[in-house]
Formats: C-alpha cells, sequence, structure tokens
C-alpha cells in the first residue's frame, strides 16, 4: 500500500511539475491527492501534526526535512538534482555542498509548485507570473 | 519614493572579478561564505564558442522570500528598509538555513566555518580592527546567515549626510563592487528617478531580472544578450 | 572621545529636519537600534591617493585609511579621464600584498651551502648592519678584480624604484650588467619596432578605430595598457568597432570580440603575409603612403642589400627622368618593377615583397594556419574597405589621413622564436594600408627617436655584457637577454665572455621561475654569490646567499611610472601609507647604503641627476636623500615646479594632447615626403647585421653559430617560413602545440599566491589546468578533473586537465605563474602546474626575445 501510495504520489507530483512546465493535464486523482497534501499541510500549520520545535535544515531532527520529507513524503530526488548545477544555471553558491552531505544540489524552482501564489505551501513567493 | 537598483552589463563584464575581490575587502570576507560570486560558463561549441561573464549577489527583492519564510517562523532577523535594501540582524538570526533553499538565486549564505583569520592563524592589522569598531552589517557572527547588504554602511552614510541623491555617484556611497569595475559594467542608483542613469540604462539597453518566474521581483537587472544568461 | 551613533543620529536628524531631505526616521531607528545592542567606537577614516604597482598598468589608486589601518582600496576617479577607470583584483586586494604574515621582515643569512629548490637554506637573521657589511665587502673585492663580475637583475623592480637608480649605480660600479625582464615580456614587439620605424611602442586610436584586428593581444586578462584598453574598447565595441581576435585559445578578449579566429599557434605571419598578398592583388593599398613614407621604392640588389649613391643616400626609380636617385623633390618614385641601373638588375623592394609572398594564397594559409580559406579572404578583404584608404578627417582644424583601423598584439605575435619578423609583418601590413599614425590607426610612440636602431649591427664579439646583448649571438637585442644570463653563467667560455661573474643581485624578480627551460635557470644560481631583494620567500630567494626585504607599493615612494594613450599622458608618485612590519630599508636605501660603504656615493648621485635627467632640481653631492626627498626633486623636474604638497594631495597630474602632438609629431613628421629618412618597410640594416655575424663566425671560430638560423631570422623581409620554429619543425612526435597564457589573479612572484582574498575569488582561481579541447579530450578518454600529463622535449609536468570548447583541438594551454616551489610556501600557495619548467626555448636570434609559445608537447591520461 506505502508502495503504491508513494508511486501515486510521485506520478503526482511529476505532473504537478510538468503543468508547470505548461502542459495541461488535469486528472481526478490529482485533484484528490492535492487536497491530501493541502489537508496535510494545514494540520501541520495549525499543530494537529507535531514537526517539533528544531527551526533547521538539519536531516534528522529539522522541521524543513520532517515537514517535506517526512510528512508530506516529497521524494529526495525532487528537490536534489544530480551530482552538479550546470555551469550556467542562475545560482550562487553552485560549487558548495548544499546542504552540506546530502547528494546533488537544490533545485529550487521546485518550491514555487507549492509556494507559488495559490500553492498550498505558505505563501512564500511573490507575483508569480503564469509560465 | 527611492528605490535602489544595481545594473549589471553583462555585455561589457569581462570577467576580471574584481568586483568579488572589492566586496570580500569592503565586508570583511568570511572564508567560506561570498556575498559576491562570478558565474562564468562557456556558449556553444567549437570553434563557435563564447564564454559568458556575469556575477550573483543579493538581488535585493521586493518581495523576498527570505523575509517572507524568516517572518512565518516569527525570528523576524530579516528586514528591508524604505531604501529596498534587505538585511540581516545577525544577533536575531537563528542559523535555523530555511531562507538558503528559499531564495530561488542561492543567496544567503549559511556562515557555519568556525571563524578564521584569512591567512590561516595570523591576523592582519586589517581583522584585528574591533568588532565594535566596524558597522553592525561588519560585525560577522559564526553560525548566522550573511549576504550582499548592497554597502549599505555606505549608504546609510548618504543618508545622514543628507545627500541621497549622490547614492551611485559619489564614490564613498557607491557599492565597492560597483565602484571598482575596469570597464564601466555596473551602475547603482535610483530606479524610481526617472532621469537617473539606472533608469536610462534599463530602458536603453532592454536590461532584464533574472529567473522572473519566481516572482520575487529583484532590484538587479542585467543586461544580457538574447534572452536569461 | 568616542561617542555612540544614537547621540550622532539624534544631533545630525535635528539638523537634517531642518534642512531639505529628512533622514527616514524607520532608518534612523532601525541604526538607533542597533546601537542599544552593540558599542561603536568611532575612528579617523582619510583617504590616501597613489598609483599601484602591481603591474605595468600604474593605475591611480584611492586608499581608505582606518586610523592607520589600510582598509580598502578604490581607484582614483579623477584619472578616469587620462588613464585607468576602475582597477583588478589585484589591485583592489593589494592590503595583503602588504599585510602578509609570509613577508620576510630581517636580513637572512644561508648557512646551508647547498643551494636548491628541494634544499632548505637554513636561515638565519642577521642584522642590517651585518647584511651592509657583508654585501658591500663582497662588492668591493668585485669591484677591484672586476666590476663586470656583478650583475644586477630587476623585473618588477623597476617599477617600484625605476631602473634609473640601479642604472645610476651599475655606472658608478663599472658593471654593465644591468639586466631587465623584457625579454620575458614583448622585447620582439618592441625590436621590430625599433628596426621599422627607430623606437618602440605604439597604440591603436581606439577613439576612432572602427576595425581591430588583435593578434592575441589580451587586454581583459593581462598587458600593459590594459586598464585604459578595456574600458575604451568596450566603448568602442559599443560605438560600432568590430573586433576580430586572431589567437589559438578563447581569451577574455576572444569571448567578447565579434570574431575569433583560432589560428594554429606560432603560423600568425603567415595569415599576416596571405592577407598582405590579397590587398596588394586586389590593389587595395595606400600608395601614396608607401610612396612618401616608407623605403618600399628603394631598389633591391641580387645580395639583398639596397643600392644606394657614393653619399651613402638610398636610391628610388624615378618615373620622370627613368633613372636611379634619391628621393628628392620633383623626383616620381616607382613602387613596383625592375629596373637596370648600370648594368645591374634592381627591384623595388614592394616588388620584391610582392613576389617573395606569391605562394602564399588562402589555400595555403588554410592549410598552414588552421584558418579557412574563406575567412582568410574576409579578413583581407575586410580590411582593406574598412581602412577607407585615401580618406581623410578634420580635427582641432588639421586635416588628417583617416584609416579607421588597427592591428594590435602584445605576446601574441613576439612571444616567438620569430617574434621580431612576426610583428615586422603586422607593420608591413599596415605600412600597405597606410593607417599608421593615422586617425583611427595605430599611434606610434616617439618615432625616429633613436635613428641608430637604422644601423646595422656591429654583432660584437666577444661579449662584453653577461646577457650577450648586441652581441653576435643576439645583434639587435636591445632590451637585454633575460634568460641568457644563466646560460653564460654556466658556461661563460662557450660564449666567449672574458670574465667569470661572480655575484648576482635580484631585486623584484623571479626571474629563473618565469623563463622558459627553467632547470638550467636554477642550476645557474648555484654559480654565484646572489643576494635576493624580496618582499617574500620565492623561488629566487630561496637561491639566496642573502635575502633582504623589501617594501611593498603601499609602503614606499616612487616617482611612478605611468602610461599614456594616443591623447593623453600624465606624471605621478607614489607615496606609502603603512610600514606593516617596521621594516628599515627598500631597495632605494639599499643602494644608497651600499653606493656609500663603496665610497661612490658623489658618482652615484651623479649618474641618478643624468638617468632622471635633473637639471632644474638635481640631488646634491655631500648629504644623504630619503626616499620621499628624491622623489620630491624629480616630482618637480618632471612637474615644471609643481609644488610637492600637490603630488601628495593628488599624486598625479594629467594632460590632454593636442592633435597636432598625437596624428603630426610621428610619421608624419619625421618620415614622409622628400629627403627624410624613411620608415623601413624593408628592413636593410638586417642584411648587413647577417653580413657582420658572419665574419665574426668567420674570424673567431665560432662553432655554436648557426648561420642558417641566422640567415632566416636576419631576413629583411617576413615570410612564411618564420611561421615554421624550430620545435614545430622537430619535435614530430609531439603531437599538441602548447601555448600559454595569463589569468587576472596571479604574477610571477609568488605573493599573490599567497593573497587570501585572490584566492577566494572562486573555486578555479587557486590553481590552473591543462585546458584541452572537447573533441580531442572525447578522443583520449580525458574528463575535467583527472590527472594529465604533458611532456615536451624538456620536461614533463602534472596537472588537472580542464575540458573546454574554448580552444583549438591540436593545441593545450597551461597559464603560466601557478606551480610555486618554494619551500617556505603553505601548501595552498603551491598549487597548479609550473609550466615554465618544461617550455622550450628557441630564442629569437634578432632581439633575444625568450620563445615561450613554440612548445610542442605530447599529453598522457595518468
Amino acid at each position: 500500500m506505502k508502495l503504491l501510495g508513494l508511486i501515486l504520489l510521485s506520478c503526482m507530483l511529476t505532473t504537478a511539475f510538468a503543468e508547470q512546465q505548461g502542459t495541461q493535464q488535469i486528472r481526478p486523482e490529482k485533484e484528490l491527492k492535492t487536497m491530501n497534501l493541502a489537508r496535510i499541510a494545514e494540520q501541520i500549520r495549525n499543530g494537529k501534526i507535531d514537526v517539533g520545535k528544531d527551526y533547521s535544515t538539519n536531516f534528522k531532527t529539522g522541521r524543513f526535512h520532517i515537514i517535506h520529507a517526512d510528512k508530506l513524503l516529497i521524494d529526495c530526488n525532487n528537490c536534489h538534482f544530480g551530482k552538479d548545477y550546470k555551469d550556467d544555471y542562475q545560482i550562487m553558491s553552485k560549487h558548495k555542498p548544499m546542504p552540506d552531505k546530502m547528494p546533488g544540489r537544490l533545485q529550487r524552482s521546485v518550491c514555487l509548485g507549492c509556494h507559488g501564489e495559490g500553492g498550498i505551501g505558505t505563501h512564500l513567493y511573490g507575483r508569480s507570473a503564469k509560465w | 519614493m527611492t528605490k535602489l537598483v544595481r545594473v549589471i552589463d553583462m555585455e561589457r563584464c569581462m570577467g576580471c572579478r574584481s568586483c568579488i575581490a572589492a566586496c570580500h575587502m569592503e565586508n570583511h570576507y568570511t572564508p567560506g561564505s561570498p556575498w559576491n560570486e562570478m558565474v562564468e560558463y562557456e556558449n556553444g561549441s567549437y570553434p563557435d564558442v563564447r564564454t559568458i561573464f556575469g556575477t550573483m549577489a543579493c538581488m535585493h527583492c521586493e518581495d523576498p522570500p527570505c523575509q517572507k519564510i524568516c517572518d512565518e517562523i516569527d525570528v523576524h532577523a530579516i528586514s528591508k528598509n524604505e531604501y529596498g535594501v534587505v538585511t540581516v540582524d545577525y544577533d536575531k538570526c537563528t542559523g535555523c538555513g530555511y531562507c538558503a533553499p528559499v531564495c530561488p538565486y542561492g543567496v544567503p549564505q549559511i556562515n557555519k566555518e568556525p571563524p578564521q583569520a584569512l591567512y590561516p592563524e595570523q591576523q592582519t592589522p586589517y581583522e584585528a580592527i574591533p568588532s565594535a569598531q566596524r558597522h553592525p552589517l561588519h560585525q560577522k557572527k559564526n553560525n548566522v546567515m550573511e549576504k550582499c547588504t548592497f554597502c549599505w554602511h555606505k549608504l546609510e552614510k548618504a543618508i545622514t549626510a543628507g545627500e541621497p541623491e549622490l547614492i551611485g555617484k559619489k564614490p564613498e556611497y557607491t557599492p565597492s563592487c560597483d565602484l571598482v569595475c575596469p570597464v564601466n559594467a555596473r551602475l547603482f542608483g535610483d530606479i524610481d528617478q526617472p532621469d537617473s542613469e539606472v533608469s536610462a540604462y534599463i530602458g536603453k539597453k532592454k536590461a532584464a531580472q533574472l529567473k522572473k518566474q519566481a516572482g520575487t521581483n529583484p532590484q538587479v537587472y542585467y543586461v544580457v544578450r538574447g534572452g536569461d544568461f | 572621545m568616542p561617542y555612540n551613533r544614537r547621540e550622532f543620529i539624534k544631533t545630525s536628524a535635528a539638523l537634517i529636519v531642518a534642512a531639505k531631505l529628512a533622514t527616514p526616521l524607520k532608518v534612523m531607528a532601525a541604526v538607533a537600534d542597533k546601537a542599544k545592542h552593540t558599542k561603536i567606537i568611532q575612528s579617523t577614516i582619510r583617504y590616501v591617493k597613489s598609483t599601484c604597482a602591481h603591474c605595468v598598468n600604474f593605475c591611480g589608486i584611492n586608499i581608505k585609511m582606518e586610523n592607520d589601518v589600510i582598509r580598502a582600496v578604490y581607484p582614483d576617479p579623477e584619472r578616469a579621464a587620462f588613464y585607468n577607470v576602475g582597477i583588478c583584483p589585484k589591485g583592489v586586494s593589494g592590503v595583503f600584498n602588504t599585510y602578509n604574515p609570509y613577508r620576510i621582515k630581517k636580513p637572512l643569512k644561508r648557512t646551508n651551502p647547498k643551494k636548491g629548490l628541494d634544499q632548505d637554506p637554513g636561515w638565519v637573521e642577521i642584522s642590517w648592519e651585518e647584511a651592509f657589511e657583508t654585501i658591500s665587502s663582497k662588492l668591493k673585492a668585485i669591484r677591484e678584480d672586476d666590476p663586470r663580475k656583478l650583475i644586477w637583475q630587476h623585473g618588477h623592480g623597476k617599477y617600484l624604484i625605476g631602473d634609473k637608480f640601479p642604472k645610476a649605480f651599475a655606472k658608478a660600479f663599472g658593471t654593465p650588467n644591468l639586466v631587465h625582464r623584457t625579454t620575458t615580456c614583448e622585447a620582439a614587439r618592441h625590436v621590430a619596432d625599433e628596426l621599422t620605424w627607430g623606437y618602440h611602442g605604439f597604440l591603436p586610436d581606439i577613439e576612432h578605430c572602427n576595425f581591430l584586428l588583435n593578434f592575441g593581444g589580451n587586454y581583459f586578462e593581462a598587458e600593459q595598457f590594459a586598464r585604459w584598453l578595456d574600458h575604451a574598447a568596450t566603448d568602442a565595441k559599443e560605438r560600432g568597432m568590430k573586433i576580430v581576435v586572431i589567437e589559438p585559445r578563447l581569451s577574455s578578449t576572444a569571448s567578447k570580440a565579434d570574431e575569433w579566429i583560432p589560428i594554429r599557434p606560432g603560423k600568425d605571419v603567415v595569415l599576416i603575409l596571405g592577407m598582405a598578398r590579397l590587398l596588394i592583388k586586389n590593389n587595395t593599398i595606400d600608395e601614396d603612403f608607401l610612396l612618401g613614407t616608407t623605403n618600399a621604392t628603394a631598389l633591391v640588389a641580387d645580395d639583398e642589400s639596397l643600392l644606394k649613391d657614393k653619399d651613402g643616400q638610398i636610391l628610388v626609380w624615378d618615373e620622370l627622368s627613368e633613372s636611379a636617385k634619391p628621393f628628392a623633390e620633383g623626383v616620381k618614385p616607382a613602387l613596383r618593377g625592375r629596373y637596370l641601373v648600370d648594368g645591374k638588375t634592381y627591384i623595388t623592394a614592394f616588388q620584391h615583397f610582392t613576389d617573395s609572398i606569391e605562394d602564399i594564397t588562402p589555400v595555403y594559409v588554410a592549410e598552414v594556419a588552421g584558418v579557412p580559406e574563406k575567412k582568410v579572404r574576409w579578413l583581407a578583404e575586410e580590411l582593406g574597405k574598412q581602412a577607407k584608404i585615401g580618406a581623410t578627417v578634420v580635427i582641432d582644424g588639421h586635416k588628417l589621413r583617416y584609416r579607421p583601423v588597427a592591428i594590435h598584439t602584445f605576446r601574441g605575435l613576439s612571444a616567438k622564436e620569430f617574434g621580431v619578423q612576426n610583428w615586422r609583418a603586422g607593420l608591413i601590413l599596415q605600412m600597405l594600408i597606410g593607417n599608421i599614425d593615422a586617425v583611427g590607426g595605430i599611434n606610434l610612440h616617439s618615432v625616429y627617436k633613436k635613428p641608430q636602431y637604422f644601423e646595422p649591427s656591429k654583432a660584437e664579439y666577444p661579449p662584453h655584457r653577461v646577457d650577450l646583448q648586441e652581441s653576435v649571438f643576439f645583434p639587435h637585442a636591445s632590451h637585454n637577454v633575460a634568460q641568457q644570463v644563466a646560460l653564460t653563467v654556466l658556461d661563460p667560455q662557450r660564449y666567449g665572455l672574458e670574465y667569470t661573474p661572480e655575484m648576482q643581485i635580484f631585486y623584484a624578480t623571479n626571474r629563473p621561475f618565469s623563463t622558459s627551460d627553467t632547470q638550467k635557470q636554477f642550476a645557474s644560481l648555484k654559480k654565484t654569490y646572489n643576494v635576493v631583494i624580496e618582499l617574500v620567500m620565492s623561488e629566487t630567494a630561496q637561491m639566496a646567499d642573502i635575502v633582504l626585504p623589501d617594501l611593498t607599493y603601499l609602503e614606499s615612494w616612487h616617482s611612478s611610472p605611468t602610461r599614456y594613450t594616443p591623447r593623453t599622458n600624465h606624471t605621478a608618485i607614489r607615496q606609502p601609507v603603512s610600514n606593516a612590519y617596521k621594516i628599515e630599508h627598500d631597495a632605494y636605501s639599499v643602494l644608497w647604503q651600499l653606493a656609500k660603504r663603496l665610497g661612490i656615493l658623489d658618482e652615484y648621485v651623479k649618474n641618478i641627476n643624468k638617468q632622471w635627467k635633473l637639471k632644474k632640481h638635481p640631488l646634491k653631492t655631500g648629504r644623504d636623500y630619503s626616499a620621499e626627498e628624491a622623489v620630491e626633486q624629480i616630482w618637480l623636474e618632471q612637474s615644471k615646479d609643481k609644488d610637492f604638497a600637490y603630488a601628495k594631495e593628488h599624486a598625479f597630474i594629467g594632460k590632454h594632447l593636442s592633435a597636432e602632438k598625437t596624428y603630426l609629431s610621428g610619421v608624419e613628421k619625421k618620415f614622409k615626403g622628400p629627403g627624410k629618412p624613411k620608415m623601413n618597410f624593408y628592413a636593410e640594416q638586417l642584411v648587413h647585421t647577417l653580413e657582420n655575424v658572419k665574419q665574426q663566425k668567420k674570424q673567431h671560430r665560432l662553432k655554436m653559430i648557426d648561420l642558417e638560423r641566422y640567415r632566416l631570422a636576419l631576413s629583411p623581409l617576413p615570410k612564411k617560413e618564420h611561421g615554421f620554429p624550430t620545435p614545430h619543425r622537430e619535435a614530430k612526435d609531439f603531437p599538441f602545440y602548447l601555448i600559454t597564457y595569463k589569468r587576472m589573479y596571479r604574477n610571477q612572484s609568488g605573493n599573490t599566491a599567497l593573497n587570501p582574498i585572490l584566492n577566494a575569488l572562486g573555486p578555479d582561481v587557486q590553481e590552473n589546468f591543462v585546458l584541452i579541447n572537447q573533441k580531442s579530450a572525447d578522443q583520449l578518454d580525458i574528463q575535467t578533473g583527472v590527472q594529465v600529463i604533458v611532456e615536451t622535449r624538456v620536461g614533463k609536468v602534472q596537472g588537472k586537465a580542464k575540458v573546454i570548447e574554448g580552444i583549438r583541438p591540436d593545441t593545450l594551454a597551461i597559464s603560466y605563474h601557478y606551480g610555486q616551489q618554494s619551500l617556505d610556501f603553505p601548501d595552498y600557495a603551491k598549487k597548479g602546474i609550473w609550466v615554465n619548467s618544461v617550455l622550450e626555448n628557441y630564442s629569437d636570434v634578432v632581439s633575444g626575445m625568450d620563445s615561450f609559445n613554440d612548445s610542442k608537447c605530447k599529453l598522457i591520461k595518468v
């Protein structure tokens, strides 16, 4: 069950990501899954799901990874891409490991999907343009 | 209104990294946590190839996600002042590291390295300048976030001297990276003044912001050839 | 009495509210808040103007002092109108050139008699008194025996105190052996200039240029005049100037160019001659210029000499009288053709040149130089078109020749076995289109200042100088032969030197580290007693017997050299803002002390006055002069009595030159028209130099003189054979060409390797790499980061590969000024590849130029 859930979640996230790229494919299951994630996000925000008080990116104890990896079950590879950024990627510090121990680099455009305008996560990014 | 912006003309930039050195010198560089970096790469394949040069530092966004997340977790270490400059309060920062992944440009530097002198184990008179003699933004601490401040310690002087219109014009009121460029590839000024040099440059040379889709509305503009770099 | 920021703000707030613009209360409150958390100590800020001396651009700088600490270095905005607009990262981080714990702080004496790069010298500190005593007693002995046995070598030292003080000392001491580093820079270019127009140095008139052909000059990463050329060329490009960069590697300069033509290393001369052939074929040449200003009309005999009358005047073929005459009023010289004079056939120099390049077709150029045939044609056509031959323009009321094209080079054409011929070809190409001293063309510096350069060389033997300058070995080497000193010291008899050098003083130079084939350079240092004046324990210092500390450019006085542009020049000083380690002497006071102890102080002072041309403000004998006092005298003389206080406040005086000075005081004045000497299209003096070389070889039975080599190098006209340096002809099993280049963040002397800011400019600045083309790398299964070995006929080096698109597939490039070897240096300052150690050295016999970029190599994956 868990495996199936994980696969479905991955598919859903992939499609969500693909939507960001401009493809227009709306599936009923996706809505259900989004609603599930939104519910989890809400429960984290109102404290029903306990994610601890450690405001850090520490892999074991920090809220950041507990929320995204443990509770929302976002796969590591969704954020951590490959080994290196391409040379022309518009990022500072692409030569330093970020985070320190986790393989690969942080793909920040993934954050936009949930944390942009109208997303299920806390709204962090301003007036996001429609791609 | 005053909105301070920087313009980096990548058509003119020749990759010398003087601006990087200037930032390090001006801001008491913390080894391992640069506030200004060079992004350099080849475009094309032999023999039709060119190297592109561009530098990145804090974009001082109008809607900074770093500030949003810091406020969200009730730390409030990051603030944006009336001149549009985004700064971090080292005393309030808890070093949680949230601002770093959230920034579309990877700007925040979480200074995790133990403090060290620029020359291993030997402090120079420059480093020996006591912390209390430095501007608060140069009173570096370990395990906090630090980043480009638009050389706020210089801009502040213009404001307290009552000469904010000279920001970007008088060397003492210009961020050091913008000051040292040997090919005049960088400008700094007030985009809200329609007759300012930066406004004219942005308009005439079609300067653009990087990663507009992130929606943070950065205050650093780039002149690029043929789209994003 | 320090008061806190809040009070300061309160006071100013009150004042500001009264003024027009009010400080936003939010800002004041925020800052005041800060004051609650941290106590602020006030400090005194002041700015001091000076001149940077990291390199030979001599940028104007504005130094920020916080109390007595050097806080930052900024560009001096006052100099922007005359030279530099900004400064480079070395200048910006100059603070750490001074604040450097690795600096030598006290004189040191060697206790381990064995010298070597792997030998710990066993330094002990000695007092200045002991150092001076030891050195001067050795000097005394040498002076009594044979003063020529002393060699003074400097490199960057010339720019720290000027070469005039060492020259004055060397003269007073009695040694001719003062050696500067020009043959590791661009000596070949200078000598080509001198043979052609009687002095050296040129700049493109960038302001008016529309088409710039740059053969390997790199004003974005290296080069003299770079801090002017960088912004001037960038502005000109925006104005519409087209830049073509011709070099094997995609430098930063090539990256910003309109066209990058990746030419095969060493073959530039073939391309230039190919272009000349096309221009002549299409008759896109400036006949007026050739006829009136050059000796292209001179008549060449079968033996390559020029036809002259009994008074030694060069004859031309007068089309009006159909006879050979000197070019005087009423004579119409022929540019082309063969003519019979007194039963012998003569050919005009121009015709001779045209015939000699007949087979350098675009197809040939493509085959040899690796430039596609279409590109060769396009280059020649574009050059001819853009040159606007015949056009004039009026500037400041003067009607001037307008030829808005320029050919520029630095080491690209010079640092080669045939460096002189390469640049001669460049000059000849420009004579064809008449852009010399034209508006938008190249602007020559002090034309015909030394007519003696038009004379053949005596090819002296035996040589009187240890570097063999202007001897039979390097007959036109007028700028010393830096790399030869070591070779002569190793075997003086081989070169006929009548004395054996005993002592060398090195001032601010890392000579043996910076030349080619470096093992021999270091071996020679074992043969002499060495005194090294340096900032840090460089490789040269490690080979010293006595090391003396030096002051940095932020700690010392100098009448600073400057860089002129076609329309400006300036006079400048350098003044100290610190003495970080309380070092009592620099090279200036060391020389003064030595002169005193040797009893030659008066002679030294007289020579100083002569060298610096101090007529109104000479140094007086019978008293001492501190560096500041000496600089004051020089300033008063050079500025024509401007107050020294002005120098201390502004550090320079800038001057804008008139159009007349820029465009009409050069070839127009010295060469143009009947009855005047002519620019050497045909360098006849080389023909007679060769005769003198032959004579000397015969007379003194000089086996090591390879006449074929000299015949080829001393050709009066460049030819295609000059595109085939010795390693290209001989190193058959070495498939890759090896070239070197400079990066922005390092100098050769090693003090930049220690600079923490320069080492923090990115992850790629602490070391250098073997640059290899992607396709070649794929063939050899090499990726970025893997260890590779580069092997030349001299030796092997190992380092990391970096796979790029921006280099020819048949070429590898390794930057120099990495791979430091000093035992004293920390590991982080010793990374990278010491490419100099494997470069082949086939010096240009004409100029003595060290050939850096002719090597061939193998590449092996480790």
